[in-house]
Formats: structure tokens, C-alpha cells, sequence
């Protein structure tokens, strides 16, 4: 087993419950939520803390130079390539700060994939299948509810638009 | 552990790749799931796409915002700045309560103090200097009822056209092009379009940051079809050219020899749709009528080469981007400021209509000449409602007698109320402030201190007149030079409708109460109108609804009918698009075809397209001289200055410079240098220059990137502490009264 894989094997426990606790902390207004949940927020790491940096520039700017791959892997996907910046999922670095995101952030423009998820009762969630730069498939654990998402209203679903649709509202 | 900081960052870009995670996330914990939040329909309050967005409320406060994916515009997707609105909403700059100038500064007052204020000063003005002394200006970012009260008060109770909003900085060119071209107003056609082009020709538009979500169907149409062609023509790489598949980087001013040139190729190379020119098209030298053989002898001196020398580009590049245009079946042009803040915007909008009526690539699936919108209500409010110092609501002309006395009909005044000769556009009204000539004025949700050119010439005037603002955030530049400030109601706050770029109308509900102080605008305006003894026309608006009820009365039987689009429709639809004249029409996809239920049949006589608000039904192909920008470079000022955006901010900043996450994107001003000036003129990355115009001067970071054209410096115009428009200038476009924003001559030296 060489050195990455052995790394990959003591980070993902830690980092399964660091996702935990974000979930519950994802965002400000989570946290509102959060009060009143019955899930309590696990002990935030220290790894939680973004690096005091100069943030007088901008998270590409610096993460370009710091690492290029990553930044490779979100240009080459569609997120790089809508300009779906960094602190979307990250935060700011400073005020909030998320190593790995939950997906409020997700949601927030792939709504209907959630009512999807409770629908399909899985226990999958985006980051099962969708690596979250490269947002590519996880091809190997791909299962559940499917690859094209049925019920989710894709970019390219514009295609069926047909126009003038008598939306009735929810 | 210790680690570097790359190590650090690179650990944790893993863990979000590496991540398989339980269900918890999506389930337990997302506000976007939690049952305990409310979602109310609206839509985004930023740019002129228009996106249906969800506003998440709790307890009386904004606490999420999702896309709508319903709403055809974005399917439930959202740029950056969406995203955050409901942060905005409860932002540390939103203004509370009415402040009053004393003694030199602003201090809180009550609402009856500041009215009594504003009313007082009002009136004696009037009283003393006659109703031009005093001034509206408004906003594409206001509703659609807010823009009509405003006109209703001022053109038809206060007798005075000084009435203009700051889409004359915007979107007035696109106005000229679609009226002189088309003889209405607004695209033929709408978004739908995108998802049946081929090809897409972007023109002065970096779509992947000014119009976010448009761009992602730009992306997704590619992905889905890769066949799909996209040309570019901009003096500047944008985050746009990641999709692109040519791009013709122009000397700014220099493209319509450009356009010309496709024109020529198009039809040398027998691209041209004949029955569809012999139908539907007329020629136009902008003075008289000539025909199509004058028009192609004017086209002969536009070679590729003659084109090519004035644009700095490769002639075999126009001829390419000519035949991908005349080969694809179908087109669609875009374009945004690039093309309309220029001293020829009129022109050059007309040039890119002539592209598309010469081969009959408008009003069928795929293709359209297709101007997008900056502003989210730019298009509904003001230039359908007539928001103009020149226009009436329902695409009225205040020159026209007939248009006066319907509208004055509707507002209960008599016609001779509203004054025939068209008010101060823009400019000359800023001209009109600062000479003292209009001694009051009534600035609505916009922040024109900041947003004006050349900014020097007109700040002492703003300051010098009685000033009062309406607005929802202070300070901004305008709110302090103001004598009054009026908190007002912010999106969510209010209910109302915005009408975006491609003609759709969309409701947007009152979510939560104003916070503090706060009113809808439209209040204010009508406790002004009864403190000025005109509220016996307004007392009927008891709510928003009221005010649109009245409001689509004046656009019956008009291009632009919104009969069949009242609120109890508007409410449960995600928009609609005009012409819509009754309430079982679906909306208008293709104007001046047989989707179009104005569409006149008998005229018509079997022609593909009739171009109903032209006396003979034709569009009209412009042979439009080549002129160049009104400020070349020359051997003081050797550099273009290009101002523009960031897709992370919006206009002056007061909305997202309150969201952290937005500032850390782009967290301060700059201007980009191409890397070869900057080796001629010895800069390097993150040095401190000095950029300089006739006007002004700024110190700013320099940005070494390879994005604009080489003897170009580009500067976005954010930032309050640096204002790019203290350097920019004034001179007009002489038909739009539009500013030439996008290009001056500029030096650059080390601070
Ligand atoms: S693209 Fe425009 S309308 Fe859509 S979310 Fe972004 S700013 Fe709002």
C-alpha cells in the first residue's frame, strides 16, 4: 500500500465525521435550522480553520498557484467552467469556512434532486457519485437512484421547454 | 502536524473529492429541506436574465434562496450572486430610517419630517422656477408599478418630461437599433431560441460573467449538442472565451467595419435568404430609402482586408466567422454594453440586425438578433412602462398628441398635463443639475454618483441641488450628497413585477415586512403626490396589484400587451411573455410571425415575417458609415480604457459588497494590463499605477493577464473607493444619448 493510499485510509473516517458536523453548520442559516435539530454539532477540528492567509486576494487567485490541480479539476468541469467559485461551497475562509462542504450549497440550484433523494429513501447524497470538483462520477459507486436523475430538471432540460409552458405554480 | 500551507490546501481539496458520506447531509440537516421554512415565488433581483428564484423565509426574516426550477429562465439554477440575495436582504448597510441633512450631515428624522421636507422644497421650486426645475430618476432595478407612480406623478400631475431612468446608460442604444431596425422595440424573439442555435455570435458581451445563467445554457447546449459553434467578438478574453470557438479580438470602436465585412461575405458568398429580403427587407442609408444594389455597393470598400486593418485582427478570421455565420442554419447574435455604451451603438445594434434579416436567420426557432438586458426591470419598467424623458407607458411618445390623451385619460388629468416636447435625457439633466438650471431632484433606487461618466463634471451639482434619495442601502456615493434620505423597502420586502430581457413578466411576492422604517417605494411616492395635491388620482392604489391593474389598461392593443397578464395569472405562472392579450394566450414566442397574435394576416399576404409597426411592413437594413470612437488613442493617450463587470459584483457594489463571500472572490479593485504593454511600460503583477484620462486620474493595483487586447487596459467599475468613472466619458451616442462608457483614451504611469 503505498504512502496516498494509507493517508486516503486515516482521512476518510475523520473526515466522515467532520461531514457530519457540517452538516449541521453549513451555512449561517443552517445553523438557525441546527438549534432546533436534534443533531449536535461534533467537535470541530482544527483542520476546520482555513490558514491565515493574505485574503486580500481572491481564493482562485491564490489557490491557483497553491493547488493547481484541484483548480484544474473544477475548470475542466462545468462549475469551472460557470464560474461557480470556490467559497460557494468553502465560504469565505474567513467568517465561515467549510474543508467539506455539506450540500445546502448543492441545493440551493439542484433543488429537485432532493426531493429525489427522499423519494428514492437512499442513502446516497450528491458527493456518493459526484466527485465535488471535477463533479464527474464516481463511476465504481454509482448505484441508486441512477445516473441521469429522471425527475431532476437538468441544464439541458431546457431543450423541452416548450414555450410558454402554463407553469400552475407548486 | 505540522503542515505547509500547500500541503494544507491540497488536503483539503481531497476530502472533498474523497467524500462518501451518509445521508444525514441531505436529509437532516439542509435548510433547503427543513420543513420549518417558507418559499415564496420571485425572482432574482440582479441582472436582466431574469431567474426564477425561492425566497426561504423564517420567523419574518430571509433565510435561504434556491433557484426555481420551474421557471423556464434558469430550471432551478443560479449564479453566484443570486445565491446570496437573502443575506443582502438583512445586509448591515440596509438603511432603517429617513435621515435629513443638518447642519452639513445626515441625521435620523421622522417620515413626516423628511416628507414635509421633500414636499415643501418641492413645491416652492416648482412655484418659483416652473415644474422643469425639478427632476425623476429612476432605475431598471424598481418595479414596474414603482416607475409607473413616478411617471404618473411627474409627467402627468407635475407636469414635467425631466423624467429618465439609468437604462438611458444602458440599454438605450438597443432601443435605437430594435425602433430604427425593426420599428418596435424588444427582441423578436426570446431564450427559447438558445436551445435550437447552432450557432451563437457574442458581440461586446462577456456572457460568462455579466449574464451567468445564460451562459450555463450556452454550456449546456455545447455539451449536449457539440456541434454548436460560438464566435466572439470583443476587444477582451473573458471567462466567456472557455466555450468559444473564434474570437475576433477587435481594437474597441473599430467593429462595425467588422460587421460590415460578414455583411459583404454573406452576401458574395450566396448566404442571403433573397425571397426573405425581397418580402420583408428595405435598404436605409439612415437619411432616405436606397436600394439593395446601393446597398451592396456601399458594402464594396468593407473587404475582409480593409475590415481587418481597422479592427487589428486577421482578415481570414472575418471571412471565417462569415462563413460559420451564413453556413449554420440556424444563428443567434447576442449582445450587451460592449455594443450599446458607444458614441455608434445605434448603428452598430442596426448592424447586427442586418446580419440576420439579410439571411433570414430572425423570427424561426434558433434564430434571433438577440440585445440581453443589464438590469432586471430595465425592459418592463421603463422601457415598456416609459420610464424615458421622451416616452409613455405602453411604448407611448410623449410627442405623439393621440398617446398624450390616451394615457392622460387613464391618469384622470387633462391632456394638456403632460408637456409635448420630450424632457433632459440623462446626461443634459445631470448638465441641468450641475448649471443649476433643475434646482430638485427625486433619485429612486440607483446610485448615479457613482454610475455616471466623467463623474468630476457633474458631483458639485448633485451636491449643490436639493438632493433626495430613495434608496434601500446606505451610504452610497449618491446618499451622501443627498439633503434626504428615504429608507425603502427592499426586495422581498414588496411585491411587484420585473419584466427581463426576452419580454417575460414575472410577479414577485411580498415575502417579509420592511425592516425597520423601511416603505415600498410606491408609498412614498404617493404621500409626496398627496402632499403635493395630487393624491385624488392615486388613492385607488391601495396595493401593488392595483397599480399594475391600471398599468396594463395602457398597453391594450399595444405591441407590447400585457391585458392577459393581471396579477391573479402572474401569481401562479412563472411569467409570461408579450404580446399577451388575453388570459387564455400563452405568450409570444416569434413577433411579427404567425405566432404573433398581432400578426396581421391580410397585410401580411402570405410573407414569412411583417414588421407590423413599420408603414410597410419591412425591416430595415442599415448602410451605417463605419465611424470609430469619439476618443481615439493619439501619442498623450496611447491606451484604450475599457470599463465593465465581475460576474461576483453588480453595478456600484451596495448589494454585493455586503456579502462576505462575494468580496473574497473579488476582493479588491485593479486594472488588467496585457502582458506585453506591461513589459513595455516595466509593470509587474500587484505593482501600483497611476491610469489617466483627459478627466481624471486613479491609483490602483495592476492585474498582469493575458485578457485584454494588447494597447487596451481594462478597469471594472465597482468599487466606491475607486471610481472608474472619474475617468470615463461623457460623449453620447447623438441617438440613444447613450454614454461611450466602453472606450476612452487613457496613459498609465507607475504611482
Ligand atoms: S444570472 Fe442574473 S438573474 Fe440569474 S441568478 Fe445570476 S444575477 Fe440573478
Amino acid at each position: 500500500m503505498n504512502r496516498k493510499n494509507l493517508f486516503a485510509l486515516i482521512m476518510f473516517p475523520l473526515l466522515f465525521l467532520l461531514l457530519i458536523a457540517y452538516a449541521c453548520s453549513s451555512t449561517t442559516t443552517t445553523r438557525k435550522v441546527a438549534n432546533q435539530s436534534p443533531v449536535t454539532p461534533a467537535a470541530v477540528s482544527e483542520d476546520e480553520k482555513h490558514l491565515d492567509v493574505d485574503f486580500t486576494i481572491s481564493c482562485l487567485e491564490c489557490h491557483t498557484e497553491e493547488t493547481p490541480e484541484v483548480v484544474a479539476d473544477w475548470g475542466a468541469g462545468t462549475h469551472g467552467k460557470v464560474n461557480v467559485g470556490c467559497f460557494v461551497c468553502h465560504g469565505d475562509g474567513e467568517d465561515e469556512y467549510y474543508a467539506s462542504p455539506g450540500t445546502d450549497a448543492c441545493l440551493s440550484c439542484h433543488d429537485s434532486l432532493a426531493t429525489e433523494v427522499a423519494e428514492a429513501q437512499t442513502d446516497e447524497t450528491c458527493f456518493t457519485c459526484h466527485d465535488g470538483h471535477k463533479l464527474k462520477f464516481h463511476a465504481e459507486q454509482h448505484g441508486g437512484f441512477g445516473a441521469s436523475h429522471p425527475g431532476w430538471l437538468r441544464p439541458d432540460s431546457h431543450i423541452k421547454s416548450t414555450h410558454s409552458p402554463q407553469y400552475t405554480g407548486d | 502536524m505540522s503542515v505547509t500551507r500547500r500541503e494544507f490546501l491540497k488536503l483539503t481539496a481531497a476530502s472533498a473529492a474523497a467524500s462518501a458520506i451518509g445521508s444525514e447531509l441531505m436529509v437532516g440537516s439542509a435548510v433547503m429541506g427543513s420543513p420549518a421554512i417558507d418559499w415564496h415565488k420571485s425572482v432574482c433581483r440582479f441582472c436582466g436574465t431574469g431567474c426564477g428564484v425561492m425566497l426561504g423565509t423564517r420567523n419574518g426574516k430571509a433565510v435561504a434562496v434556491k433557484g426555481d426550477r420551474k421557471s423556464t429562465v434558469n430550471c432551478g439554477l443560479l449564479c453566484v450572486k443570486g445565491f446570496y440575495l437573502h443575506k443582502i436582504v438583512h445586509a448591515k448597510n440596509r438603511l432603517l430610517q429617513p435621515l435629513v441633512r443638518k447642519n452639513g450631515t445626515l441625521q435620523p428624522a421622522s417620515w413626516d419630517e423628511a416628507m414635509s421636507l421633500v414636499a415643501e422644497k418641492f413645491s416652492a421650486i416648482i412655484k418659483e422656477h416652473g415644474p422643469d426645475a425639478v427632476a425623476f430618476y429612476g432605475s431598471g432595478q424598481g418595479t414596474t408599478e414603482e416607475t409607473y407612480i413616478a411617471n404618473k406623478l411627474f409627467k402627468g400631475h407635475l407636469s414635467t418630461n425631466n423624467f429618465e431612468g439609468n437604462p438611458r446608460l444602458c440599454m438605450a442604444s438597443a432601443v435605437g437599433g430594435y425602433l430604427t431596425s425593426f420599428g418596435a422595440d424588444e427582441p423578436v424573439g426570446t431564450y427559447d431560441d438558445i436551445e435550437h442555435a447552432e450557432l451563437f455570435l457574442l458581440i461586446g458581451s462577456n456572457t460568462a460573467e455579466a449574464h451567468p445563467v445564460l451562459f450555463d445554457r450556452l454550456v449546456a447546449r455545447k455539451k449536449n449538442h457539440p456541434s454548436t459553434k460560438i464566435i466572439t467578438i470583443d476587444p477582451r478574453k473573458t471567462p466567456t472565451n472557455k466555450i468559444v470557438d473564434l474570437h475576433l479580438q477587435v481594437i474597441p470602436g473599430y467593429d462595425l467595419a467588422v460587421m460590415h465585412a460578414i455583411a459583404r461575405i454573406l452576401i458574395k458568398e450566396g448566404y442571403t435568404d433573397e425571397k426573405f429580403i425581397s418580402e420583408s427587407v428595405t435598404f436605409s442609408d439612415g437619411k432616405k430609402k436606397i436600394s439593395y444594389e446601393d446597398y451592396k455597393r456601399f458594402l464594396e470598400k468593407f473587404t475582409p482586408e480593409y475590415a481587418a486593418e481597422k479592427a487589428g485582427i486577421d482578415p481570414q478570421d472575418i471571412v471565417k466567422a462569415a462563413r460559420m455565420f451564413g453556413e449554420a442554419k440556424t444563428a443567434m447574435s447576442m449582445w450587451t454594453m460592449g455594443v450599446n455604451q458607444r458614441t455608434r451603438g445605434v448603428w452598430l445594434n442596426n448592424l447586427m440586425h442586418n446580419i440576420h434579416l439579410l439571411t433570414g436567420k430572425l423570427g424561426k426557432p434558433g434564430c434571433d438578433s438577440f440585445s440581453l438586458t443589464g438590469q432586471p426591470n430595465a425592459c418592463g419598467g421603463v422601457r415598456e412602462g416609459g420610464g424615458l424623458c421622451h416616452l409613455l407607458p405602453g411604448h407611448r411618445k410623449v410627442a405623439v398628441k393621440q398617446h398624450r390623451e390616451e394615457i392622460a385619460a387613464i391618469w384622470n388629468v387633462p391632456a394638456s398635463n403632460i408637456k409635448p416636447k420630450p424632457g433632459k435625457h440623462t446626461m443634459a439633466m445631470f448638465s441641468a443639475i450641475a448649471a443649476g438650471d433643475i434646482k430638485a431632484a427625486y433619485i429612486m433606487c440607483t446610485n448615479p454618483a457613482h454610475s455616471l461618466p466623467n463623474l468630476n463634471k457633474y458631483l458639485q451639482g448633485l451636491k449643490d441641488c436639493f438632493l433626495v434619495v430613495a434608496d434601500s442601502f446606505h451610504p452610497t456615493e449618491t446618499t451622501r450628497l443627498a439633503d434626504v434620505v428615504l429608507p425603502a423597502a427592499f426586495w422581498g420586502e414588496k411585491e411587484g413585477v420585473y419584466g427581463c430581457t426576452e419580454r417575460r413578466s414575472q410577479h414577485m411576492a411580498q415575502a417579509i415586512q420592511p425592516q425597520g422604517q423601511a416603505r415600498w417605494d410606491g408609498e412614498i411616492l404617493m404621500d409626496l403626490a398627496r402632499r403635493l395635491g395630487h393624491g385624488k388620482n392615486f388613492e385607488h392604489f391601495k396595493t401593488p396589484e392595483d397599480v399594475w391593474s391600471e398599468y396594463i389598461t395602457t398597453t391594450k392593443g399595444r405591441d407590447m400587451d400585457l391585458t392577459g397578464a393581471p396579477y391573479s395569472r402572474l401569481r401562479k405562472v412563472r411569467g409570461l411573455r408579450w404580446p399577451v392579450p388575453d388570459e387564455n394566450h400563452p405568450g409570444t414566442w416569434h413577433r411579427f410571425t404567425e405566432e404573433d397574435p398581432l400578426f396581421p394576416k391580410e397585410k401580411a399576404k402570405g410573407r414569412r415575417m411583417y414588421f407590423y409597426n413599420k408603414p410597410d411592413g419591412r425591416a430595415v437594413v442599415f448602410a451605417r458609415p463605419d465611424k470609430g470612437p469619439e476618443e481615439p488613442v493619439d501619442a498623450d493617450y496611447p491606451l484604450v480604457l475599457s470599463t465593465g463587470r465581475v460576474l461576483e459584483h453588480w453595478h456600484t457594489m451596495t448589494m454585493t459588497g455586503s456579502v462576505k463571500q462575494l468580496v473574497r472572490a473579488v476582493p479588491q479593485p485593479y486594472v488588467e494590463i496585457n502582458p506585453e504593454d506591461a513589459k513595455e511600460l516595466g509593470f509587474a503583477d500587484k505593482d501600483t499605477a497611476i491610469v489617466e484620462t483627459r478627466r481624471g486620474e486613479l491609483k490602483l493595483m495592476v492585474r498582469v493577464i493575458d485578457r485584454p487586447r494588447k494597447g487596451t487596459i481594462f478597469i471594472p467599475w465597482h468599487w466606491p473607493e475607486k471610481l472608474a468613472n472619474l475617468l470615463t466619458t461623457d460623449a453620447i451616442d447623438p441617438g440613444s444619448k447613450e454614454p461611450e462608457y466602453k472606450i476612452c483614451a487613457a496613459r498609465i504611469r507607475k504611482a
